[in-house]
């Protein structure tokens, strides 16, 4: 089926089977590499994207789900001061999500931001309470996510 | 962050082949035949027989074929490669393909197993446990069981192949490119120069990345061989999950002889591993389990026997920690038990039992801080005082049937991890590290992998900047491929941040010698040494076994809910002695994110992450409250000695303060791993 | 290659053409738990027709009157705590806590969650208790049915062709007591796995009314009414007695149950049912009535 949706602020226009997942055709045909689906059960949350505002996990999500839609996906923060904000949250409470996780977290963080820039530990809880990656602890990476939320609200009222 | 290396499913090119593997559906018996007919003329089939090179995969002595010869061992087995440019054909050839087996029904189990099935067995034996201790003798009998674990990691797992100017070049995620080289020689059949590895980002990864890698690459290059197509091949999650590395079962069996006064005077232990229909690294799993099992207790008479089992499984045992906290576990567990029986708390037992100076292999040491590692999480965790009242209220109350309330219980472990292995890697070349000074007093370090992680590259280079006094920004830890880096080996055992580690202290020693007698630049090699035989006799099982050693002491809290038999995880308090730690931040987070996979494994959960915590009430709105176990973790003696693993000594003293904390709670001993609520309920004695 | 053909009506007469047009096609609203039984990598295992209802904004309506709640089948689960997390009732607003994290919530929905055949989902069992009703449509026809009634007794829906959920309609009643508890995964764990909703209302001391449901994460739903009308009017606490023939009552109800339902789960939910009946007593805001 043919689909069209913004894809990090910019058109795009694909055909693709109506069965395929959203984390297939983002990663194999879109070359979105941030994306790293693997557990094909909407858990892990390395396939996380910002669909229509809201924080999704691609890999259950048919691609008919973006039509018309609006995906962000970590290439389209990379560049962005919510971005600096995140990863300098991060590393002031020593969270060190490695390569493979690290997009997925800080597309899971920018939503969590995106309701509330003062995130309590509950919020950031639950947002990450299907996620697991052995290589990052939750306390510093709810600390982090805090910490970012700090530095955003500096920003905005400066 | 680390690793700016791709990942394998990121690397692709237009003409490039997909590969598919094509798998045994019968766990064990013959394949009768292989019909291709009707498959796609664009689709490429490859067989054992196809093979130019030599079909097999070895690995440090094992070994096992690439592709079927006819055998088939497991279900899930490779037996053919298919590859297209397109997708839906190796779809139309995978259905087109009829392979037909004839089945062998007497399948090799773990239990029970036939004397046929042992590949290999070891023995280590302290004095005389099968003397006649006498009528006023005790004897406790006990078995524990752990079963299988899957690693979580997802990472994607594959190859990616083509030829450049006639050699083979390979990109794959692997912790030792140097054997990814050699087995894709050994396939292809070309010279091992003609082979060039390329290292893609490997994380997270929990030993898979060791094997895996060089099956995949061999099977990737043999159909870029026969095509001259670049190939990839990448695993599915179901063949990553089920069909590579897992944390073998083991069953082990304990006899204790205890005087009168409750006082261990022998213990024989015989531990039983599965490993799977291609047994790896058998030799160093038992002598791990070997030592693990006698850990460091002062018991007069010890005898510990370890079976490698083959049985029809997928191949496994290269998980992380090589079977190192099976045998803790049954270790730990039932020592805390045997403390009941001298009227002591499991903490003093296991202190007065210890030894000052020697492990169970009589390895003389200088420091063993055990007891200052047990002293700090009892104090912290306030064990004795908990430990006895949570004992107090066990002993007197009815069932868990009839009460309400939910109960306690505190477990207490400890003991050691080894950093290396414990034998010299045979074949002509040594692993080693290289280290150059060149004219500008630019030191760059070579190891035969990429990815180390960067707090150990920054530990490298600030111990070399200390060494030559020379500033870290012109240390560099070189980058490359199989053309540039040594074999170092493979990563694991944690070998980059202990032996590594030594190995660029000794480069960096001999340049400082040599630095200003002879012209630069100075190019200096070490290889990672084999202990001398008065140091360490690998038949005898006497000395020290290992490069460094990892210390550990942890208590874990829980709380079981009546009502629903779930865990709850109240709190952990460890306390490690790994070495010189270079940044503590950064070692908590990796011994935090291990005790959490351990508990995971100890309750039988893919992870442990928040979750909801049970709310029992009926009135007024209460919000839902998420929940992680409360971890406290410290490190001792952190600037000096010889800089050790952290991931492997957590996880393997977790799951047995864990079980002996539930075991308190419920009121019942507990015996396995995994305790989910139904197993739990199993042992409960009473039915509704 | 899979050829599902995908029709995305725009509203909700377009939806009710195109279903009674197309019966067999399959209804795709938020698609989570679909997606969730469908393990494994590769394509999703579709039919060959499906409905896409996220852009039918009938469904995604919320609205109240002072009588009722009335929320849209194709409403988000993130979206109904949003807007209703203090004034819908606990049992039903714990059930939605209770789903998954808030990925799966912002695109699962309320429709989806009831209507999902292989299980039984939180949901089902809150609903039944707070005597929630549903509208059913479908092209010039609609009705309204009670929860329980949207499944046969084998657990099949009872829908007739070309019906769909669009509204739950749930009344405001006062309880003062009431209970959900939700057990393992039911994708995980299904053997393992149930929910456990309960209502009570107590006046003067008395338990006036009482509900109780049980959802065992397969197909098997339990509502006991022998056990509630025991209960029912009973002064609390309740006495040993009562205690133990609602215990008797419970446990032969237990028994009844298709063999689906494990041993272990009827164990948990006998432990429950135990707690809840001892629970029972007179609320803090009874107490100066």
């Amino acid at each position: 089926m043919k689909l069209s949706f913004t894809l990090n602020h910019q058109l795009v226009s694909v055909d693709a089977p109506a069965s395929q997942r959203l984390s297939d055709l983002l990663h194999d045909t879109l070359q979105i590499h941030s994306i790293h689906p693997s557990c094909y059960r909407g858990e892990c949350g390395n396939c996380a994207v910002i669909l229509n505002g809201e924080l999704a996990f691609s890999c259950i999500l048919p691609v008919f789900a973006a039509d018309k839609g609006e995906i962000i996906t970590y290439e389209g923060l990379r560049d962005s001061e919510e971005y600096e904000d995140i990863m300098k949250g991060l590393r002031e409470e020593k969270a060190f999500p490695c390569s493979y996780c690290l997009p997925s977290k800080v597309v899971i963080i920018k939503s969590i931001l995106e309701n509330s820039l003062d995130p309590s530990t509950q919020e950031i809880f639950e947002t990450f309470s299907g996620t697991s990656c052995p290589c990052t602890n939750f306390h510093n990476l709810a600390r982090g996510v805090k910490r970012a939320g700090f530095h955003r609200r500096s920003r905005l009222h400066e | 962050m680390e690793h700016e290396l791709p990942f394998i499913d990121q690397l692709n090119s237009p003409e490039m082949l997909h590969v598919r593997i094509l798998r045994s559906e019968i766990p064990r018996g013959r394949i009768e035949s292989i019909i291709r007919e009707g498959v796609p003329k664009k689709v490429i089939v490859a067989g054992a027989h196809e093979i130019p090179g030599a079909n097999r995969i070895r690995i440090l002595g094992d070994e096992m074929p690439l592709l079927s010869n006819g055998d088939i061992r497991y279900e899930g087995e490779p037996v053919l490669l298919i590859a297209a440019q397109e997708k839906e054909l190796l779809d139309k050839a995978e259905r087109q393909i009829r392979i037909s087996y004839e089945t062998d029904f007497s399948l090799l189990a773990f239990n029970p197993s036939s004397p046929e099935q042992v590949v290999d067995s070891q023995q280590l034996k302290v004095g005389n446990p099968n003397r006649n201790f006498g009528k006023e003798s005790q004897i406790i009998e006990a078995e524990y069981r752990t079963s299988v674990e899957t690693h979580i990691s997802r990472a994607p797992l594959g190859a990616y192949t083509y030829l450049e100017k006639g050699r083979i070049v390979v990109h794959t995620p692997t912790h030792w490119p140097m054997h990814v080289r050699s087995a894709v020689s050994t396939v292809t059949g070309v010279e091992p120069s003609e082979v060039k590895v390329i290292q893609t980002n490997p994380s997270p990864a929990y030993g898979e990345k060791v094997l895996f890698p060089s099956i995949l690459a061999s099977m990737a290059a043999l159909v870029t061989k026969l095509t001259g197509l670049p190939s990839r091949l990448l695993l599915s999650p179901y063949e990553v999950e089920r069909l590579t590395t897992r944390k073998p079962p083991v069953e082990v069996k304990r006899t204790s002889i205890l005087n009168n006064k409750g006082d261990l005077l022998a213990e024989k232990v015989h531990l039983r591993f599965d490993v799977g229909a291609y047994p790896f690294f058998t030799g160093e799993l038992l002598t791990r389990a070997l030592i693990s099992t006698g850990s460091f207790y002062r018991i007069p008479h010890f005898s510990i026997s370890a079976e490698a089992i083959r049985t029809s499984s997928p191949p496994m045992n290269l998980y992380r920690g090589l079977g190192v906290s099976q045998s803790m576990f049954s270790t730990e567990v039932h020592f805390s038990r045997l403390a009941e029986f001298s009227q002591l708390n499991p903490g003093d037992w296991k202190k007065q039992h210890a030894e000052n100076r020697h492990i169970i292999t009589g390895a003389d040491l200088p420091t063993m801080p055990l007891s200052q590692l047990l002293d700090q999480v009892i104090e912290e965790s306030d064990f004795y005082r908990k430990h006895s009242s949570y004992e107090l209220i066990r002993k007197r109350r009815n069932s868990i049937k009839a009460s309400r309330r939910s109960f306690r219980g505190i477990g207490i472990a400890s003991g050691f991890t080894g950093n290396g292995f414990t034998e010299k890697p045979r074949g002509k070349h040594p692993w080693s590290i290289k280290a150059v000074l060149d004219r500008r007093d630019k030191l760059s370090i070579y190891c035969g992998t990429m990815t180390i992680p960067g707090a150990i590259k920054e530990l490298w280079k600030r111990k070399a900047g200390e060494i030559l006094s020379i500033p870290v920004e012109s240390i560099q830890i070189a980058e490359g491929n199989t053309d540039l880096l040594p074999d170092s080996g493979p990563m694991m055992l944690a070998m980059p941040v202990s032996v590594y580690t030594t190995l660029v202290e000794r480069c960096c020693n001999h340049i400082r010698k040599q630095r200003f007698h002879n012209p630069l630049p100075i190019e200096v090699v070490r290889t990672i040494p084999a202990p001398r035989k008065n140091v360490w006799d690998r038949e005898k099982k006497q000395g020290t076994p290992f490069h460094a050693f990892s210390w550990g002491a942890v208590v874990t809290e829980v709380e079981l809910d009546p009502l629903n038999l779930e865990p709850e995880i109240r709190g952990v308090w460890a306390s490690f002695d790994c070495g010189q730690v270079y940044d503590t931040q950064y070692a908590v987070s990796i011994a935090e994110g291990s005790i959490y996979e351990s508990l995971a494994w100890a309750m039988g959960e893919e992870r442990v992450i928040p979750r909801y915590n049970p709310d029992y009430t009926i009135e007024e709105r209460n919000p839902l409250q998420m929940r992680l176990p409360p971890v406290s973790i410290n490190f001792q003696n952190t600037t000096r000695g010889i800089p050790g693993g952290i991931n492997e000594i957590a996880e393997s003293l977790v799951p047995a303060a864990f079980v002996t904390a539930l075991s308190q709670a419920a009121g019942v001993y507990f015996d396995q791993i995994p305790l989910t609520a139904r197993i739990i309920q199993s042992y409960l004695e009473e039915p509704a | 290659m899979n050829r599902t053909k995908v029709f995305q009506p725009e509203g909700l007469s377009e939806l009710l053409r195109t279903y009674q047009k197309y019966p067999e096609a399959l209804l795709w609203a938020g698609g989570t738990a679909l997606a969730r039984e469908d393990r494994g990598g590769g394509d999703f295992d579709l039919p060959g027709m499906i409905i896409d209802i996220a852009g039918v904004p009938e469904l995604q309506r919320i609205s109240r009157t002072e009588r009722y709640f009335e929320i849209g089948a194709g409403v988000s689960i993130s979206r109904i705590l949003k807007v209703g997390q203090h004034v819908l009732p606990k049992v039903f607003t714990q059930s939605l806590r209770y789903i998954s994290h808030p990925a799966i919530r912002n695109r699962g929905t309320l429709g989806g969650n009831l209507c999902h055949l292989p299980r039984r989902l939180n949901t089902f069992g809150p609903l039944t208790i707070l005597d929630a009703r549903l509208e059913l449509r479908r092209l010039g026809k609609s009705r309204w049915i009670q929860v329980p009634r949207l499944f046969s007794k084998t657990g099949e829906l009872t829908l007739q062709e070309g019906e769909i959920v669009s509204r739950v309609r749930i009344p405001f009643v006062e309880w003062n007591m009431q209970f959900f508890q939700k057990l393992g995964d039911p994708f995980q764990r299904p053997k393992s796995s149930l929910t456990f909703s309960a209502l009570g209302d107590v006046k003067k001391g008395e338990l006036t009314d009482v509900r109780v449901a049980i959802s065992f994460i397969g197909k098997s739903f339990l509502r006991d009414r022998e056990l509630e009308t025991l209960i029912t009017g009973r002064k609390v606490p309740l006495s040993d007695k009562t205690r133990g023939e609602a215990r008797s009552i419970f446990r032969a109800s237990l028994m009844d149950l298709p063999g689906e339902v494990t041993l272990f789960q009827k164990e948990r939910s006998q432990r429950l049912m135990q707690w809840f009946l001892s629970a029972l007593h007179v609320p803090p805001s009874e107490l100066f009535y």
